[in-house]
């Protein structure tokens, strides 16, 4: 599932990273320019409401 | 003295499981769709109905009618990650099928979820309740209805399928605001 997500993300420009820290498998955008874009092409109320400014 | 239904008078019209699953309409869609035949007795009659092969298609569409039986609708993508990521299902003893999304805030069900599924003709149920596990205030978005309920179960089963057959733009919709995308891009930020 991640893997899928991880490259629908590099199709659409966004580098994504599969982490796994215990039981609990993620994927990780660190980039900033890719953050940037991530929230630029995907408007998400999630992410406006825990991200200050 | 034998009982009025062991000697078959008040057999009734209506139909009979022979699975515990009731569906109300004679067959179980899980045997279905996988397309055996499935004996049903309606009335005192036994006789055996063929059902299509699968055709709840996996990916982004739900069919909508019992009775018309071909009518499909697509699912909104949004919803895909919603309920992926905080859907739950239910499925009573006396056939009730329910799928359900529960929220702390109101705002994204009220705003988002609701609306697209009444755009889908779903009869949504919208309120709040206390959760007895944890004691907190929460918003719940159900919908009863028997088709979303199996196609939330294989979607469930099958979602690398489902992600990997959407397209770039319905896939920005599956990840606005689904469940997956969480403080981590917070921290990072």
């Amino acid at each position: 599932m991640l893997a899928s997500i991880q490259r629908r993300l590099q199709e659409i420009g966004i580098s994504g990273h599969v982490y796994r820290y215990g039981v609990v498998h993620g994927i990780q955008i660190y980039r900033k320019l890719d953050v940037e874009k991530f929230r630029r092409l995907i408007p998400s109320y999630r992410l406006k409401a825990r991200v200050a400014g | 003295m034998r009982s009025l239904r062991r000697i078959g008078w008040n057999s009734g019209e209506g139909t009979r499981q022979i699975s515990p699953v009731t569906s109300g309409k004679g067959v179980p869609e899980p045997l279905a769709l996988l397309g055996v035949q499935v004996a049903v007795t309606r009335g005192r009659r036994l006789f055996t109905k063929q059902r299509e092969p699968c055709w709840l298609m996996v990916g982004s569409t739900v069919r909508t009618s019992h009775s018309s039986g071909k009518q499909q609708k697509r699912i909104d993508p949004y919803l895909i990650g919603m309920l992926y990521g905080d859907g739950t299902s239910y499925a009573s003893k006396r056939g009730a099928y329910s799928v359900s999304v529960d929220q702390v805030r109101g705002q994204l069900l009220s705003s988002e979820v609701v609306p697209r599924l009444r755009k889908m003709n779903f009869n949504v149920h919208f309120y709040d309740y206390m959760s007895k596990t944890d004691g907190s205030h929460k918003w719940r978005a159900l919908v009863f209805s028997k088709d979303l309920f199996l196609w939330f179960g294989e979607m469930r089963r099958n979602i690398v399928d489902v992600v990997d057959g959407l397209t770039n733009n319905d896939f920005k919709k599956f990840l606005q605001d689904s469940s997956m995308q969480k403080a981590r891009i917070q921290i990072d930020l």
